[in-house]
């Protein structure tokens, strides 16, 4: 067995299933440094008899210790910030093929009719899914977004303004999403309302760059967020429901 | 009976209100203090006495630190953020008597931030370039200030702060000398590597981590180091349990200390850049909880995927065969690289889909410095594209206004 990979690892992988609240099933993998290829298996000496104790915030990364000074993390599979739903509108949503900032004034217009037709296919998708959340718009040259997205808690619909400018260097960097109205009532903001996005969505937005446009946007960064401050901000009453007339958006 | 939220209002409105009693004062001693600012000093003296500002600075030349310390007064250095970092900084600069500082930062002064050095809390409300040159200026009238209160990531601010980087050295039409940024977040670094790779501008970075225990700075030559976008952002490792590590209802944190102390080592690489002393840090870590300064050089990455910084590396390259054969730079370079087992943690933290990711290259980094994260070497190929539309622009908004 050890003459198919190498026998020499520099990492430990794991393959895992949450089973129920507090077990966890998975394999652990080892990565051969010579080929690269990931098999199932281990280092001599690295007993496979490990301990899990799954963390207790979402997003959290858990370790796990094993004898041989490998060091293995286990991210907790409870539904987190991309959660399977997510994932799934996520990759419903066209990928872009422009890589245009506004600053390239050749090829950012038609960047910016890719996220219109992105932006477009998303809200359609949530609209089939009985899950239509925002509406976005821009200024003539596609750098300043301004829109609503509403959240629907116990049956009442919260509706917040968000606004945002494309950033020199977008695509490579994602736009600061702001909830103006939101400012100062939760510490996940910065200032302005910018919300703040966990430490998954940078490396996440920079790995696709720049097939990701403000669609991914709204369904990784803005989409989570909602869902995990707005019920929060309802809980503590800093959030109140306000009657208002529908809009004709929706 | 009140509720707690009304308090908490109530509170804030007299805050706001005490905020605007102490400007008024502060508007007051300020007209008081004008009268007790000392004149400006036309050439900066080496004499001993306990009115010359400059005397314990001038000192670094009798000692044989510094060549030509008065060289000081001719350079111009940009500061970008005017926070933790960027205001102890400025202030350290003004302290030694740079030529001129420009300041960029589109915030105001928060009581939130008087757990850092600087700023005072009658500030609070102004902006933080205005509060900072009113300070400085006080501190030491011979340097000149040129503050711009905005963002420099959205389109309009980006070109003017181009223009001020080229445009705005001591001299007007000269490109300022350095650089500095002070930022506390990736976007405006991005716009600044941006800008400083399309003018060919050094400049060096410097951060803090948002756990406030560990911090770095680096130097950056278009064409020749790493550019902040070769590589996914260095950070210090702070071996810190992550069990540990919780982030329920926060976003940063900061210390004082820390910040103090990557001021401190980005003003003296800073100084020893400009003044010509020492060895010139190309990448300087501090991990605050084992006490541990990591550092290495980087060379650009000719895959960068800023097309002026290969447009640099190709000048770089053009230059440096143009030169004699003394190649020492370069050597320097890979003698500072060590081989490391780093980067297996990183690897190793997984679900399906960075499982996948993680098969990104990992730079050949020293002990204690590791990427924010990796990137898969080639695109992903799975998923749609948007595809091809007759729709013109105008009918893709109204579509969209329409839904």
């Amino acid at each position: 067995m050890s003459d198919v990979h190498h026998s020499v690892f520099d990492s430990v992988h794991s393959d895992h299933v949450l089973t129920n609240e507090h077990s966890v099933a998975f394999t652990l993998k080892t990565r051969c440094r010579k080929c690269s290829l990931l098999t199932e298996q281990l280092p001599v000496g690295v007993s496979p008899e490990v301990h899990v104790t799954l963390g207790t915030e979402r997003s959290e990364p858990d370790r796990l210790r094993q004898n041989s000074g490998l060091t293995v993390y286990l991210r907790d599979s409870r539904p987190n910030m991309a959660d399977e739903a997510t994932r799934r509108a996520v990759s419903q949503i066209p990928m872009l093929k422009t890589h245009a900032g506004p600053r390239d004034r050749a090829l950012w217009p038609q960047r910016l009719k890719e996220e219109y037709q992105a932006l477009i296919r998303f809200v359609e998708q949530n609209k089939a899914a009985d899950n239509d959340w925002f509406r976005l718009e821009s200024n003539a040259d596609g750098t300043r977004w301004t829109g609503t997205c509403w959240f629907v808690h116990e049956l009442l619909r919260y509706e917040f303004r968000l606004e945002f400018d494309i950033p020199v260097t977008y695509p490579d960097t994602a736009p600061e999403v702001a909830v103006p109205e939101l400012d100062g009532k939760t510490a996940k903001m910065y200032r302005g309302g910018r919300i703040c996005l966990t430490d998954h969505f940078a490396p996440l937005w920079a790995r696709n760059a720049p097939r990701f446009g403000l669609a991914h946007l709204m369904a990784l960064g803005l989409g989570p967020w909602l869902a995990v401050e707005v019920p929060d901000l309802i809980g503590k009453g800093l959030v109140v429901h306000k009657e208002r007339p529908r809009e004709a958006a929706e | 009976m009140a509720t707690v939220e009304e308090l908490k209002l109530r509170v804030r409105e007299l805050e706001n209100e005490l905020i605007k009693c102490k400007q008024k004062q502060c508007a007051m001693e300020d007209a008081h203090s004008q009268a007790l600012n000392r004149p400006k000093i036309d050439k900066m003296s080496a004499e001993v006495v306990d009115s010359n500002p400059y005397s314990r600075l001038m000192a670094l030349k009798r000692m044989g630190i510094v060549d030509d310390y008065e060289k000081i007064r001719t350079f111009t250095v940009a500061v970008v953020g005017v926070g933790g970092v960027g205001s102890v900084t400025a202030e350290m600069l003004t302290r030694c008597g740079i030529g001129k500082l420009l300041l960029f930062d589109y915030d105001k002064v928060e009581l939130a931030n008087m757990n850092r050095l600087f700023f005072q809390p009658h500030q609070a409300g102004l902006s933080k370039v205005e509060a900072a040159e009113h300070t400085l200026r006080n501190i030491n009238p011979d340097v000149s200030f040129e503050t711009h209160n905005y963002n420099i990531t959205t389109m309009e601010n980006f070109t003017h702060f181009m223009d001020r980087i080229s445009q705005g050295g001591l001299e007007e039409g000269k490109p300022v000398d350095l650089v500095l940024s002070c930022v506390d977040n990736f976007e405006a670094r991005m716009a600044i590597n941006t800008a400083c790779n399309e003018l060919g501008q050094i400049w060096m970075e410097s951060g803090v981590s948002e756990n406030a225990v560990s911090g770095h700075i680096q130097l950056i030559i278009p064409g020749e180091t790493a550019c902040f976008a070769c590589a996914p952002p260095l950070v210090v490792a702070a071996n810190i349990d992550e069990k540990t590590l919780k982030r329920e209802g926060v976003c940063a944190a900061s210390l004082p200390t820390t910040m103090g102390v990557v001021a401190g080592l980005l003003v003296q690489n800073v100084l020893k850049y400009l003044l010509k002393f020492g060895t010139v840090s190309y990448y300087l870590g501090y991990n605050a909880m084992q006490d541990f300064f990591p550092s290495m050089a980087m060379k650009a990455n000719p895959q960068c995927n800023d097309r002026y910084c290969r447009r640099q590396q190709e000048e770089y390259k053009k230059k440096e065969a143009e030169r004699p054969k003394v190649e020492v730079v370069e050597e320097e370079e890979e003698v500072v690289h060590e081989d490391n087992e780093w980067g297996i943690e990183l690897v190793s933290e997984v679900t399906d889909a960075e499982l996948q990711a993680a098969s990104g290259t990992v730079p050949d980094l020293p002990e204690g410095i590791t990427v924010a994260y990796t990137i898969p070497a080639e695109e992903p190929t799975s998923g749609d594209t948007v595809e091809e539309t007759e729709q013109s622009l105008e009918d893709l908004m109204a579509q969209m206004r329409k839904l």
